[in-house]
């Protein structure tokens, strides 16, 4: 007999399984209005229409223009499926709604409140968090930031305004996690940016409740290319700077497709602990192409969360570099392909100080003539001294028609490092459910255990916010509701 | 043969791995050392191989001439299109019930030296085998295994090249409805040696399979066992060993697919790489692309260590040297590949056990 707690989240996982039928939340996109939306072949000038309209400095027009020029120098990923089919001249690189930067949900117009309020933001942000951003196609709409940071003097503001207004800070750590020559569309990511969350915790700053940012695309055939960036900086002997950022993404039910290019970056100083949950339910017209990479200094702990849940394709690696002595990370990935969609997820742990430490755990579940990829790397470098890593892949496979692949790759040059990888593929047997059957429980209420029990040893070791929405995502997922993180 | 009439100029137009642009993703093959050697001209010698065989195949020894291949072709990559140009006979074999020992003829040479053999073990049969190769020059060497309906094989193939000539082996195996074939490959390092085993398994087969590799000094092996099942209830348990010594790069790695005709299938699928050298690397990567939810088990394991503190400590506490630790480790798990060999097992140990001595006696 597990806890109250273990037993609620059962029950609530059995209805969500069972449950059919019910329309999408966010339902079909309507028209809005715009003030901008910029089209065409990616060019100079939109480049500079782009960062004019910032009224940003010279340094950053450059790094969007280096950024261009690489954009057109590199190739197509090929190492992916999918995205051959994106015509990256079809869809609009800067959208702009008309609707004034708000301070209050009040001051949203009503079509807008009314899409957060179905989502539960304004709720989830009294109740439980420190800050709040909300970014719709390009730009922030509202920024919102508790006293209790004030005081502790973090920076929790929209990205554009960072550089604005604090040009030095974001000079020194903006594109320095993420190269843009990574790929193809880092570098479209570096010309395009637009909107995101600029997060600064002090030396010895612990913030209790987490801060979220949520990024909602309106429109069919849209480019978003928000940018996050987090700095949790050194600490003192004092004790331990911790943030935890929670990501979540959602769009309406759309007749085209658009497309999502983010990025995360993440700086984490001596001994801090900076924790990052994403809780992707983008809709299936989406192609979800995300970047996240984080650098971790001596003894600092950086924790990935991914709960990746909708879209059409999507293609992301979270990755950190252990780059000073007892740095860890954990990466938990939960990836659901329900129907002919693609999940491409994985992680990246590069070992390159002694005593480093890594753990990916990744969960995938495909159904319904899904694909669900895991795509791992943990690379030790010479030098870097009795470093540990332990990857563990599981997926759960609920039909014939569904696939399964585990790609990982571990390259240790370090003699004394220890790597290991385990993965496993499981199906729902038919003599599962005939078993569970002849105990008097229906097929959708095993299905419900199977998949319960499947996630249930990951969700426990989560934050409790992320449980909570996760779950209610993937309940979102199981009863077709559609589209909400 | 029309296949093998391929223009070297056709071949040159292709690369030689067809894989991302991922900046993670690495050439594990060290192709430039076969590019430079592919132009290379110089004498050519066989020499008969030392011992006593059933089989000797290539131009010191018996004619089994074949004219088509039949797992493998020319266009599937660069390095088999090479393979195929300088290819100038195909031997073939087939075997009713019986043990039997097949060495090729050894080449002697500074150039590249393609040899190709196909064994056919007929339906019903009950065949244990040895087959050795120890080539004096860079090259490749295409092995075939044909197992028939119903067929019962052991199987061993056992590798010892000279060690300063890049080599490739591309060994393949089909393993026809209820066939079952307990198999080991073993191999001594090169300069760069690339070890290509796929195994296509279908309807009831079963499948269990070792391969052993070794490096040491400035060698590199990259040792790929891919495992298809295409069969519905096929069986497979395939596990790579790679110890790297010295400043030496082992690569053990492949991919395990279970397709969707291959419903009920199960697998398993184990590397492993051990670090010996304190400039040594290891690289795993054991793949696994599931395309049916209709499996009755499939997993896989990788792991890259040393000889672990806790053994290190027991044993040095009972006297024994840093050395003689790893030798114990080595012998032990090196000869354990062989214990599923059944009637061959310990010829086949013998072999691994004095291409053993030879490194530990003589070369570390």
């Amino acid at each position: 007999m597990g806890s109250p707690i273990e037993l609620a989240k059962d029950k609530e996982l059995k209805e969500i399984v069972e449950n059919k039928g019910i329309e999408d939340i966010l339902g079909k996109s309507v028209p809005y209005p715009k003030d901008i939306e910029i089209k065409g072949k990616i060019t100079k000038d939109i480049i500079e229409e782009i960062s004019k309209s910032k009224k940003e400095p010279q340094w950053m027009l450059n790094l969007r223009l280096k950024a261009l020029e690489l954009f057109e120098k590199l190739p197509m990923p090929n190492w992916i499926a999918g995205v051959e089919s994106i015509d990256l001249e079809e869809f609009a690189q800067y959208v702009k709604p008309k609707v004034e930067v708000a301070e209050n949900w009040d001051q949203l117009p009503d079509w807008m409140r009314d899409m957060y309020s179905r989502i539960g933001l304004p709720e989830t942000e009294a109740k439980v968090l420190s800050g709040l951003t909300a970014v719709f196609d390009s730009e922030n709409i509202i920024s919102r930031l508790k006293d209790e940071l004030k005081q502790k003097n973090v920076i929790f503001m929209p990205m554009d305004e960072a550089v604005q207004k604090y040009p030095d800070l974001v000079k020194e750590y903006f594109g320095k996690e993420f190269p843009m020559a990574d790929h193809k569309f880092a570098a479209l990511h570096y010309a395009l940016w637009s909107g995101g969350a600029f997060v600064y915790v002090p030396k010895n700053t612990k913030i209790v409740n987490p801060v979220e940012a949520f990024f909602i695309i309106g429109g069919e055939m849209e480019g978003q290319f928000e940018h996050t960036l987090l700095v949790a900086d050194d600490n003192s002997s004092f004790g331990t700077s911790y943030i935890h950022f929670i990501e979540g993404c959602a769009a309406p039910v759309l007749r085209n497709y658009s497309f999502h290019d983010g990025m995360v970056e993440i700086y984490a100083g001596k001994n801090s602990q900076v924790y990052f949950s994403t809780l992707q339910n983008w809709s299936r017209s989406i192609i979800n192409f995300n970047n996240k990479r984080a650098i971790a200094e001596e003894n600092a702990h950086v924790e990935w969360v991914e709960g990746s849940i909708g879209s059409k394709m999507t293609y992301t690696y979270p990755s950190t570099v252990l780059r000073g002595r007892g740095a860890s990370t954990k990466n938990i990935s939960i990836g659901i392909s329900n129907g002919p969609y693609i999940k491409d997820v994985g992680s990246k742990a590069i070992h390159a100080a002694p005593d480093t430490k890594s753990m990916i755990i990744s969960k995938s579940i495909s159904s319904n003539g899904g694909i669900a990829t895991y795509r791992g790397l943990v690379k030790v470098l010479k030098g870097a001294e009795r470093s540990f890593s332990h990857v563990q892949c599981d997926s759960l496979i609920l039909d014939e028609k569904s696939q399964a692949y585990t790609l990982p790759r571990n390259e240790v040059d370090e003699p004394t490092a220890i790597v290991s990888h385990e993965a496993t593929v499981g199906r729902l047997g038919e003599d599962q459910l005939f078993y569970m059957a002849s105990r008097g429980i229906r097929e959708g209420e095993a299905k419900a255990l199977i998949v319960n029990g499947f996630i249930r040893d990951v969700l426990k070791s989560l934050p409790l916010e992320t449980v909570s929405i996760l779950t209610r995502v993937i309940g979102l997922e199981f009863s077709e509701l559609g589209s909400v993180g | 043969m029309n296949s093998f009439e391929i223009n070297i100029e056709n071949i040159k137009k292709h690369k030689w791995q067809d894989i991302g642009d991922s900046p993670t993703t690495k050439y594990y093959t060290d192709w430039s050392q076969y590019e430079k050697i592919l132009n290379k001209q110089g004498e050519l010698k066989f020499e008969k191989p030392n011992g006593k065989f059933d089989f000797i195949v290539g131009p010191c020894g018996n004619s089994n001439k074949a004219y088509e291949p039949k797992l493998i072709k020319p266009e599937e990559s660069k390095l088999a299109s090479y393979h195929f140009y300088y290819l100038n006979e195909i031997n073939e074999i087939n075997l009713d019930s019986g043990e039997y020992a097949i060495s090729f003829c050894n080449p002697i040479s500074e150039r590249w030296v393609s040899q190709h053999l196909i064994v056919n073990i007929k339906e019903n049969s009950n065949v244990s085998l040895l087959i050795y190769e120890g080539r004096k020059s860079p090259g490749s060497s295409v092995i075939e295994i044909n197992a028939h309906k119903n067929s019962k094989s052991n199987l061993a193939i056992l590798l010892d090249p000279e060690i300063k000539y890049p080599t490739a082996y591309l060994i393949r195996k089909a393993i026809y409805s209820q066939a079952s074939m307990n198999s080991m490959t073993f191999s001594t390092p090169t300069l760069m040696n690339r070890i290509e085993e796929k195994v296509v398994l279908f309807d009831n087969s079963i499948f269990n399979h070792k391969s052993l590799t070794l490096s040491y000094k400035n060698s590199r092996v990259d040792n790929i066992i891919d495992t298809i099942q295409v069969g519905r209830n096929s069986d497979s348990d395939v596990s790579g060993l790679g110890f790297a010594f010295d400043s030496s790069l082992s690569s053990v790695r492949g991919t395990d697919i279970i397709t969707y005709d291959g419903r009920k299938s199960r697998s398993n699928f184990i590397v492993e790489a051990i670090i010996l050298g304190n400039s040594a690397r290891a690289y795993t990567m054991p793949m696994m692309k599931i395309e049916t939810g209709d499996v009755i088990s499939a997993t896989h394991k990788s792991a890259q260590y040393r000889v672990s503190d806790d053994i290190l400590f027991y044993l040095q506490s009972r006297g024994l040297t840093y050395e003689e630790i790893v030798s114990l480790l080595v012998y032990e798990k090196s000869l354990s590949m062989a214990n599923h060999l059944e009637n061959i097992k310990e010829k086949v140990q013998e072999f691994i056990k004095q291409k053993l001595d030879r490194i530990f006696k003589n070369q570390l």
